[in-house]
């Protein structure tokens, strides 16, 4: 049988749960580990099994919907669908950018050696790639 | 001593032992409902904290079983009930006291969670069964009574002496014949729809790498409510029956018998329970300790869980921070008031 998959944060951390929630879920789904169609669990069972406030996990959903991720119209099922990728703007290309610089400072701040982040960097442009 | 008071007083000394234990069925990260490191409770810190609890206990219980075996020589008759509340809120004041002192000894809550992202469907042990079975049983017992309403006596047995003796009779009214079924329904009702709670309002397993485990026990935790309802339904059914049968033939002086098979049927169920327990890899549960008043009752605002599992003892408790707790404890009152106002 499958592993299912998961979801996993750290209420310690600093990154607010919701916003780890939503990370996770937008990365999975560009991975395509979740696609169109996939039911998700509903806004009050994600969050008594994580032991947050549906707040949270609602205020995570609604940011996925927004960005035309998931649909939440449907009462308490939440079901990813068919998203149109936007065109991006020269805004969007900038944050990446600078998301990129301030993840690859983080790293090496935190004694990351230059090879290992050209590396993980290396390897992720070409799984993109292929 | 009357075999009454030897029945009560053996009671107290079952309690007693089922006290004795309980702080042991826990998960292997919380120890007097602190969330420790596992291991914790072999260490002597650990092991002291239980002596001390147990002292208390076994004082108290002590205290029980003379006040219930004085209770009738001195006419106090009520000693009976309050002997068996100090044992039980005595014992629940000695593990809050000793988790006062284990405090000092906790260690970070569990920070990492995990859930599963699909939407699965978990249904009650037994299937549709789960609940057909004891409504059916309740259903079929009164049909029978009614089939057999002209050979049920005028004054109907309700209570029992150990050697099967009637010693409380009620008129035969349709309220007296059935009435303990009506409540029995309304019981067993209750008790299904708690575990559909429990099934869909309590964690799958919130601590990353206690999944599995916490699957295992919600499982078990539902068979043995599931198990417990058809017991009591079968228990009932099986009373409400005995008027039936003619006065002091062997049948009624068995009638010990059904609620001890009761308990013996339900034995391998909590077993299977507390086993699992045992299990190093149960970890923390993932609630705060700083949410556990004593120790006992969970209060967390910013929990959605309605039901966690219990920090003192196994099975799950209510979180007392949540809004929809009210319409739980309406319909707890309702089958209390429909019990009260049959009996």
């Amino acid at each position: 049988m499958a592993t299912p998959l998961r979801i996993q944060i750290d209420l310690a951390g600093v990154v607010p749960a919701a916003r780890q929630i939503a990370d996770q879920l937008r990365a999975r789904l560009v991975d395509g580990e979740l696609a169109p169609g996939d039911r998700l669990p509903s806004v009050r069972r994600l969050a008594v099994d994580l032991g947050v406030h549906f707040n949270t996990v609602a205020g995570a959903y609604r940011a996925l919907a927004d960005e035309g991720w998931l649909d939440v119209s449907q009462g308490r099922h939440v079901r990813v669908i068919e998203r149109a990728t936007p065109s991006p703007t020269a805004d969007t290309r900038a944050r990446f950018r600078q998301g990129l610089r301030q993840v690859v400072a983080d790293a090496r701040a935190g004694g990351l050696s230059e090879s290992f982040v050209a590396r993980e960097l290396a390897e992720l442009a070409e799984r993109f790639q292929s | 001593m009357t075999t009454d008071t030897l029945a009560l007083a053996a009671l107290a000394a079952a309690a007693g032992l089922l006290l004795h234990w309980l702080p042991r069925w826990r998960r292997q990260g919380l120890w007097f409902g602190v969330t420790v490191p596992v291991g914790f409770a072999e260490t002597p810190v650990g092991r002291r904290a239980l002596h001390r609890y147990r002292i208390a206990l076994w004082t108290l219980t002590g205290l029980a079983v003379a006040g219930i075996a004085a209770a009738r020589p001195i006419g106090r008759v009520w000693l009976v009930p309050a002997a068996l509340l100090l044992q039980v809120l005595g014992a629940s004041a000695a593990f809050a006291v000793v988790r006062r002192d284990v405090l000092a000894h906790a260690g970070p809550a569990p920070a990492t969670r995990s859930a599963v992202l699909m939407a699965t469907h978990e249904g009650l042990p037994g299937g549709p069964a789960s609940v057909l079975v004891p409504l059916g049983l309740i259903a079929a017992t009164a049909a029978y009574l009614r089939a057999m309403w002209l050979e049920l006596p005028a004054r109907i047995p309700v209570h029992w002496t150990l050697d099967g003796t009637a010693d409380r009779w009620v008129d035969r009214t349709p309220l007296h014949v059935y009435g303990q079924l009506v409540v029995l329904a309304a019981l067993a009702a209750f008790q299904l729809v708690l575990a559909e709670l429990i099934i869909h309002r309590s964690p799958r397993g919130r601590v990353a790498g206690t999944e599995e485990w916490t699957t295992r026990f919600r499982r078990a935790n539902l068979v043995l409510l599931v198990a417990g309802t058809w017991g009591v339904t079968a228990m009932i059914c099986a009373l409400s029956l005995l008027p039936l049968i003619a006065p002091g033939s062997a049948v009624t002086r068995l009638v010990w018998i059904v609620p001890l098979a009761f308990v013996a049927t339900l034995v391998p169920f909590l077993w299977q329970v507390i086993r699992l327990t045992r299990d190093r890899a149960s970890g923390s549960d993932g609630t705060p300790d700083a949410c556990w008043k004593f120790g006992l009752i969970y209060v967390n605002r910013d929990d959605a869980a309605i039901f966690v599992e219990k920090r003192f003892g196994v099975g799950y408790t209510l979180n007392f921070g949540h809004p929809g707790l009210v319409w739980i404890l309406v319909a707890g009152v309702l089958v209390v008031l429909v019990a009260h106002l049959v009996s």
